[in-house]
Order: C-alpha cells, then sequence, then structure tokens
C-alpha cells in the first residue's frame, strides 16, 4: 500500500474521478439552462433550435459516463447488501470481491466495445440523421472514457481489498440526495 | 431443417387482417414464405421496436443478429448520406413514379449500395405522408414563422429554406409536442397521422390524396448474411413473395392517405389536397435547398440526383 | 436448449448476481452478457455499445438528472423544515398534529422531487426528533417518515412514472397528472391513521408516566395568527414552483424535459436567493450530489436495457407474457398475481431495476386483460412505493436508519407495518375504483 507507483496510480485515478464527477454536474447545469433558453426563445421570439434536443441528449450521455467511477469510488451504484447480515465477514469480502472484479471484467468490455465504435463513427464521419447533424463519435467517446475510468476504479477497489484495506461499505441515507432509484 | 428468421419493425403490432399496413405486409411476408418454403423458414415477428430500438434496427441487420426489418432508410442518413435521396422532398412525384426506380440506374445504384452494407431490399415500399398544423400550413409561403419537424435532414433544410423554424421532435412525441405548443406542425406519413391521433390537436391537414413532397423509402429489407444462408430455394421465394407485395403497399398507402383526410374531415377539421400548382412550388423551393445541399455535401449527389429525375 | 430452460438459467443467474451485493447495474449487464455469450450469435455482443447509446438517446429519459437537480438543490436548505413547520402552526391544536404536520411536509416535498429516499431524508432529519422530543414513539415517527416519503415517487414529479412511462410508452404528462389525486389521498389515509394511533399511544402513555413528564408534554404550545401568517411567505415560492411544474405539465409551456430543466433552474435560483444557499460546499454537495445519483439512476436503465434485450431476443419475454395470457386468469386473478409478484421484487430491488426488467413481461397481458396502461402505472407505482419499506432491502428504511440510528430495527418495522396494511388496502381500492386514479387526467387529456 506504501509503494510509491501504487500511490500515484490511486491518488491519480482519485483525482481524475472527481474532476470528471464536477464535468459531469456541471454539463448537468449547463443543460438546464439550454433548456430553458429554450423555452425562451420559443415564447419571446417564437422560433425553436434544432440542435437543443440532440445537445441536451449528448451531455446528458456524457453527465452519466463521466459520473460513473466517482460513484463507484464511493459505493454509490447501489446493490442488494442482505448477505452481509447473513454471511461471516470472510465469506463476505470473498463475495464482494468477486463482484468487483466481475464488474470490472463487464465494465471493461463495454470500455472496449465503444470504443471500437467510436472509432468506427470517427473513421467514418458518421453524424445523426438531423439538420445539425453532430458527429456521433462524441457520445461514443465519452461512454468509452467513463467505462475506462470505471474499470480502472475497480481495479484500485480489487487490489485494495487484496491488500487487506477494509471494504468502504456502502453509506445509506448519508445525504439528502441519496435518491438511490426510488 | 428449419431457419429462424427475426423480424423487427418499429410499427403497431397487430394481426395479418387489422392494423398497420406495414405489420400485415410482414406477417403475409412471414406466412406466405412460410407456405412457399414447407414450413422450412420459420419467423419470429418483433413490433412496435420490442427487440431492437427503432434507430438500432439496421445496425442489428447489419451485422445479422435482426434477419429482417421494415425501415426508413433515410434514418440511415447520418451514416450512409447518399440514403438520403430516399426521403428527399419533391424528388418523388407519385407511388408509380416512385416504384418505377426498381430496375432503373437509381434504384440499381441504391440496392447495389445497400448491398454493399450488408443488406438486401427485398420489397420496395414508398409511402406518402402530409402536413399536420394547427394553422393552415399548404402553400410554402405559409410556413414562415412555423414551428414544424419535417422528420428527416433534407425535409428539414426544405421547411428552413422555406422560412420554417425546425424542432428535432422525434415521431412518438409530436402529439404531446403539438399539444404543448412546441410545434405547430409536423410532416409525417399518413399512417401515422392517423395512428397518433393528430387530428385531437391540429386544425387542418394537408393530405397526400393528390400530390404530396413528402415520399418516404421504407422497405422490407433482409441480413445479406441471412440471405446468402438460406438455399436457392429459400432465397428464390423470399424473393417472389417480397416483390408480389409492392402492389399490396401501394393500394394501403393510397388507403391510407386518404383515410388521413376522411378521419380529419369527420373530427370537423379542414384537409386541403394539394394541386400541381402548389406542389411544383414546394419543388422549386426544394430544389433550392434540400436538393442543393445533397448535390453540394454528399459524393456524387448530383449524380444521384439525375439518375433520380431521370425516371419519369 | 428450449426458452423454458434458458429462461431459467438467465433468472438463476441473474438472482445469483444480484445478491451476491454487485451493482444492479453490472448485475443485469453481466448476466446479460454471460447469456449473450453463451446462447446467442457472437455478432450480439458488437451491438452492446449501440444498444445502450439507442437507449439513453431518448428525449424524456433527459428530465430523470433535471428534476434529480431540482429535488438535490431544495433538499439542500431549511426548505423542508419550513414547510412541516408551518403546516405544524396551522394544526397545531388537533391532536396528532406534529405528525400530520410531517405528513404534509412529504407531500408537499414530494411534489417538488421526484425520488422517495430523497423526500424520506429531506423531511425526516428534522421531523424524527422533534416528534420523539414531543412524545412520539420512535416506532411511529420513524413509520410515517419511511412511508411518507414514498409519496415522493406517487405524487409528481416522479422518476419511477418516468421510466414506466418510457417503457409502456404512455404519455410522462398524463401519467403525472394521474398521480396526483392518488399521492393525496394517501397522503390523507396516512394522517388519518397518526392522529389514531397517536390518541392512542398517548393514552397508554398517560397511564405509566409520571406526573412531571405529563406536565411536561402536555405544556399548551400557541401560536397566534400573526405567528402562522409569518410562516406563508417562506412556503409560497414552493407552492408558486410546485404550481408552475403541475401546470406545465398539463397542457403547459413544453415537453417534459423543458419542464424539468425549467424546474431545476428555478429551484436552484430559489435556494440561492431565498436561503442564501450559494457557498461553494452547499452548491458542491447539490451538484455532485446530482452527479452521483443521477449516474446510478442512468446506469442502471442503461444496463437494465441490455438485460431486456436478451429476454427479448431470445423470447423470454414475449413467452412469459404469451404463457400469462394463455391461463385465462380472471383479471382479478392476474392483478392479484401481478400484485404478488411485485410485492417479492419489491422486498430486495428498488423501483427502477423492478420496472426496467418487468414492465415487457407483465404488460402485455395487463392491457390483454383489459387493464387501462395509466392506471397500472399507477397501480405499479404504489406497489413500488410499499418494496421500498418493506424488509429486507427498503431504501427508505436505510434512509431512517441513518437519521435516527439509535431506533431499533424492530421498532421500525412495528411502526411502518400499519402503512404497510394501509397502502396494500389502497391498491385495493384503486383497483376497484379506477375513476379515483383516471378522472383527472381523462379532464386534461381527451385521448
Ligand atoms: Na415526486
Ligand atoms: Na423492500
Amino acid at each position: 500500500m506504501n509503494n510509491p507507483l501504487w500511490r500515484l496510480f490511486s491518488g491519480t485515478v482519485r483525482g481524475v474521478n472527481q474532476a470528471m464527477a464536477y464535468l459531469s454536474a456541471l454539463l448537468i447545469l449547463v443543460c438546464s439552462f439550454v433548456l430553458v433558453y429554450e423555452v425562451i426563445t420559443r415564447y419571446v421570439l417564437n422560433i425553436s433550435n434544432d440542435w437543443v434536443i440532440e445537445l441536451s441528449i449528448f451531455m446528458l450521455i456524457a453527465a452519466t459516463f463521466l459520473a460513473a467511477a466517482h460513484t463507484q469510488r464511493e459505493r454509490g451504484h447501489v446493490g442488494i447488501e442482505i448477505l452481509d447480515e447473513v454471511m461471516s465477514k470472510r465469506a463476505s469480502r470473498i463475495r464482494l470481491l468477486f463482484g468487483d472484479i466481475l464488474s470490472m471484467l463487464f465494465c471493461g468490455l463495454v470500455a472496449y466495445l465503444s470504443a471500437v465504435y467510436c472509432h468506427e463513427a470517427w473513421d467514418q464521419g458518421w453524424t445523426t440523421s438531423s439538420t445539425w447533424g453532430p458527429p456521433l463519435w462524441i457520445p461514443y467517446f465519452f461512454m468509452a472514457f467513463g467505462m475506462l475510468l470505471l474499470t480502472l476504479q475497480f481495479v484500485v477497489q480489487i487490489l485494495e481489498g487484496l491488500m487487506g484495506k477494509a471494504p468502504e461499505l456502502p453509506k445509506h441515507g448519508h445525504a439528502t440526495t441519496s435518491g438511490q432509484g426510488g | 431443417q428449419t431457419t429462424t428468421i427475426k423480424v423487427s419493425h418499429q410499427f403497431p403490432g397487430g394481426t395479418e387482417e387489422k392494423g398497420d399496413f406495414r405489420d400485415r405486409l410482414v406477417r403475409k411476408f412471414a406466412r406466405e414464405v412460410s407456405e412457399k418454403t414447407n414450413g422450412s423458414l420459420k419467423f419470429e415477428i418483433f413490433p412496435g421496436s420490442s427487440l431492437v430500438k427503432t434507430f438500432a434496427q439496421f445496425g442489428a441487420l447489419q451485422n445479422g443478429s435482426v434477419d429482417m426489418t421494415l425501415y426508413p432508410l433515410a434514418y440511415e442518413g447520418g451514416k450512409i448520406p447518399q440514403v438520403n435521396i430516399t426521403l428527399m422532398p419533391g424528388l418523388i412525384t407519385s407511388y408509380e413514379q416512385g416504384h418505377r426506380w426498381k430496375g432503373q440506374p437509381i434504384g440499381n445504384e441504391l440496392e447495389k449500395l445497400l448491398e454493399s452494407k450488408g443488406v438486401k431490399v427485398v420489397t420496395w415500399i414508398w409511402q406518402a405522408g402530409g402536413i399536420a398544423s394547427k394553422k393552415k400550413v399548404l402553400d410554402p409561403a405559409d410556413v414562415k414563422g412555423v414551428k414544424i419537424r419535417g422528420a428527416s435532414k433534407h425535409m428539414d433544410l426544405m421547411l428552413k429554406g422555406a422560412g420554417g423554424s425546425i424542432t428535432n421532435v422525434p415521431s412518438n412525441e409530436v402529439y404531446s409536442a403539438m399539444q404543448t405548443g412546441v410545434l405547430d406542425a409536423a410532416v409525417t406519413s399518413s399512417t401515422s397521422i392517423i395512428s397518433f391521433r393528430l387530428e385531437e390537436v391540429g386544425d387542418h391537414l394537408t393530405d397526400a390524396s393528390q400530390n404530396s413532397f413528402w415520399f418516404m423509402f421504407e422497405p422490407l429489407l433482409m441480413a445479406k448474411s441471412t440471405f446468402d444462408r438460406l438455399t436457392p430455394a429459400q432465397q428464390k421465394a423470399v424473393m417472389e413473395v417480397g416483390a408480389s407485395l409492392e402492389k399490396f403497399s401501394i393500394e394501403e398507402s393510397k388507403k391510407d392517405d386518404m383515410m388521413a383526410a376522411e378521419v380529419w374531415k369527420k373530427a370537423g377539421k379542414k384537409a386541403y389536397a394539394m394541386d400541381d400548382a402548389t406542389f411544383a412550388k414546394w419543388r422549386a423551393v426544394a430544389e433550392k435547398s434540400a436538393w442543393k445541399d445533397f448535390a453540394e455535401e454528399v459524393k456524387d449527389g448530383q449524380k444521384w440526383l439525375d439518375m433520380a429525375t431521370a425516371v419519369k | 436448449m428450449g426458452v423454458v430452460e434458458i429462461g431459467l438459467i438467465y433468472t438463476a443467474l441473474t438472482l445469483v448476481l444480484l445478491f451476491s451485493g454487485m451493482p444492479i447495474a453490472f448485475a443485469l449487464g453481466s448476466s446479460a452478457v454471460i447469456i449473450m455469450y453463451f446462447f446467442m450469435p457472437a455478432t450480439n455482443i458488437h451491438l452492446i455499445a449501440e444498444t445502450i447509446f439507442g437507449e439513453l438517446d431518448n428525449f424524456t429519459l433527459l428530465t430523470i438528472p433535471l428534476f434529480i437537480l431540482m429535488g438535490a438543490a431544495i433538499g439542500k436548505t431549511r426548505a423542508a423544515v419550513d414547510l412541516y413547520e408551518s403546516a405544524y402552526r396551522w394544526l397545531y391544536r388537533m391532536p396528532g398534529s406534529l405528525g400530520v404536520a410531517n405528513v404534509m411536509g412529504c407531500t408537499i416535498f414530494a411534489a417538488l422531487c421526484g425520488s422517495s429516499p430523497a423526500t424520506c431524508a429531506a423531511i425526516g432529519g428534522m421531523g424524527i426528533p422533534e416528534m420523539r422530543k414531543r412524545g412520539y414513539t420512535g416506532a411511529l415517527a420513524s413509520g410515517l417518515i419511511a412511508a411518507g416519503g414514498t409519496l415522493g415517487i406517487l405524487i409528481p414529479p416522479s422518476i419511477t412514472l418516468i421510466i414506466y412511462g418510457v417503457m409502456a410508452e404512455q404519455s410522462i404528462g398524463k401519467l403525472f397528472v394521474a398521480g396526483i389525486v392518488p399521492g393525496f389521498l394517501l397522503a390523507v389515509l396516512f394522517s388519518v391513521w397518526v392522529v389514531i394511533k397517536y390518541i392512542r399511544d398517548r393514552h397508554d402513555w398517560m397511564k405509566t408516566a409520571s406526573p412531571e413528564e405529563i406536565a411536561e408534554v402536555s405544556k399548551k404550545e400557541h401560536f397566534t395568527w400573526k405567528e402562522k401568517m409569518e410562516s406563508l411567505p417562506r412556503l409560497l415560492p414552493f407552492l408558486l414552483l410546485i404550481g408552475l411544474i403541475m401546470g406545465a405539465m398539463y397542457g403547459g409551456f413544453g415537453t417534459p424535459s423543458e419542464v424539468a430543466g425549467v424546474g431545476a433552474v428555478a429551484a436552484l435560483v430559489l435556494v440561492i436567493a431565498l436561503y442564501k444557499c450559494y457557498q461553494w460546499n452547499d452548491l458542491r454537495a447539490i451538484f455532485t450530489g446530482t452527479a452521483k445519483e443521477s449516474c446510478m439512476v442512468m446506469m442502471i436503465i442503461a444496463m437494465s436495457f441490455l438485460f431486456t434485450y436478451v429476454m427479448s431476443y431470445l423470447r423470454i419475454s414475449q413467452s412469459m407474457a404469451e404463457w400469462l395470457v394463455a391461463l385465462e386468469m380472471s383479471k382479478w386473478a392476474l392483478l392479484f398475481w401481478v400484485n404478488m409478484l411485485l410485492l417479492v421484487l419489491g422486498f430486495f430491488l428498488p423501483p427502477v431495476a423492478i420496472i426496467l426488467m418487468i414492465t415487457p413481461v407483465i404488460l402485455p397481458p395487463i392491457l390483454a386483460a383489459g387493464f387501462d396502461p395509466i392506471w397500472f402505472g399507477i397501480i405499479l407505482t404504489i406497489n413500488m412505493e410499499l418494496g421500498l419499506i418493506t424488509p429486507p432491502v427498503g431504501l427508505n428504511l436505510f434512509v431512517i436508519n441513518g437519521i435516527a440510528p439509535d431506533i431499533k430495527f424492530g421498532e421500525i418495522f412495528r411502526g411502518i407495518v400499519p402503512f404497510i396494511l394501509i397502502i396494500a388496502g389502497y391498491i385495493a381500492f384503486l383497483s376497484v375504483f379506477p375513476e379515483v386514479v383516471l378522472f383527472l387526467p381523462d379532464m386534461f387529456y381527451d385521448y
């Protein structure tokens, strides 16, 4: 755990993830203002803008994937934890480790497939089929990048687990915003 | 040995006798091919985008995870720019003229292009559309300042060229968009105008009973990889039944064009047919906006337009 | 292998992964990929990225992060406390008034926020300690906040209804309007129970309490008209915001996403201007909380779509739906079993995951039996409310545990049971009288 390389790696992952979470929040905020702008131009100038819907969707897809790793660091992706109560501490640790490894593999696969698609979209110059026609590689880039960060976050958490650091248990009801999918 | 063919489309599911004609066409096709091949081809139909989401159907077809789809080809305009010609305003003048593409240079080029993308055209289907709106939009001059959606890039370009204000509302949101004033008008197929019950939120319909600048190519497609796997007899059955259904598609499309107008009139709303002079005006706007863009932006665009207009 | 066998393998695999404690999103995604690998042509794997993007590329899902931002902004302020204090000043003469004020607080907050645990946390944070100070049992105080919080997904806006609307292809506006009357009516039922229970608890308590304790609790509180009126201006902006959102939803000014965007910006302006919530720390909590929660919900949505894609490709969902239809149960038997299924799933899973996984299977038979899709959306949502307060996994229960860690689980459970029974009875009531749900949407939407 005190290996400087490890500290550099986990520190970098942590820092980047935190920054991406802020960027994600900023995108959601900007998206709200864009929609307000659309409503205002429609009522004041009686015009609509052909880019609003696509831009908003792209921003929110980016926001979703950019925040994924930070959310995982705080164990904010909700799971069913009732076996925590029933199983021994040791058994539970193995079980959670197994879950983290499978999650890592899954997220790594999605990151890879998104990157492949992103490359193809870039290479072929694919766009959406509207008059505005933004390039399609943009959302796929954010998917690939976000899932890559998430994969690395799982790597950090798996290694921490193996090195004997007690897993950070999910915090329930820690914030007024913890909607947990309800 | 039976082969299962997965067919996906975005339209409401029904039976062979009742419902959206595009779903009925698929079911007819499935039954007739199945009969002709003595049950060696079995069909599973997934209506209403219940298998793959609407816009992902073409990609699923290309990589073979779906075998067939009935699909508005212009949806792929962002990826295959040439297919924008299949929803080009004012280009097609009638169902008959559209169907004459088949076998002509334009039709052959289009089929060749699609085969190079891993997709085979089984049934040629064109569908006309009209303008559902809150205030009358018949002449290009009427569209000035109207918040409208045209359902494809080049329709939008023409409407913009006529002074309209464009919003990209997806077709299933058109009803609520018109209700809440997000849209004043929408151009879409006659079948959709009926099935989305737009007469409840609009007051004026420019119908497709006489002329329409909105003809959309919506073929029944098969993945080339699937087609190549079939025996010659099966391939023959697929192509024969496919071609035989073109007549059915024209009849049913025309019925829907008439029915849309009837539904609106019955609901106490106005419906107008478009005369030849008005159509010519739209076509003039389209040539200066949408066609121009296509000729300039798409590789061989002008050549494609010339081939299309060569079909009389 | 047949559909049944693959379906059973898929179900078993999914259950194992879900109960492994993995995040639900990745458990669903992994089981989908594993089944894809073994039972579907390899080309499907390459469709994963496109499927995820295709599903998220949705105009309606856009509303979710925006409504979360709105709820997060308001949840960060003292607004919730103001809500219930004001209610209390007006109601204080009535027995059980503080409890009723808390239910009212939950109701109003629910109209500003799309999720239940957030509603629970916002009102309960002050409400539970306050109630206990004034002689409410831990059971009643925690039970009523847990149950009151569930109104968050019934009274619009509601993430649950948005997701149902996307899955069932129903108008979000219409679903929201349909949630209003059942939501307020349920709040009334909760209030009635609180008053009854308060009076009974108090009666028992009087028998055992010492004279000093009785004197302490029955100290007369009094609010003058001036004090009552004073509390209103703080409430007014929120009532205006609720009015804006509800008004905009039916026949109003824009699409659901525009309404959500305007609501989020308005809520931010409100908390900054009125509650002086402009310190970096406050804002940071609002924004990172929003990013985190919407990411969590959107991830479940994205991966559930992968899960249902596999179910659909292998015809598992269609076969299950066809099987349910072929049983030819009476419509009430069907509804009963659907409710039972939802109850069981609700023991363990959050609403988002349940709706995404189960709608393709149960909606076709429900519609075939002649039930209304809007009405069913509300029944489904009330079922989801139950799931939020039933052990072993009930998100609202965890929130209560976070707010008041000293209340034992058994006590919370005792407090929650009557509310579970009320909600179950309420589902039966709305099944017999669907007009209660439908008259308002039918009035505003003539289709
Ligand atoms: Na709500
Ligand atoms: Na539960």
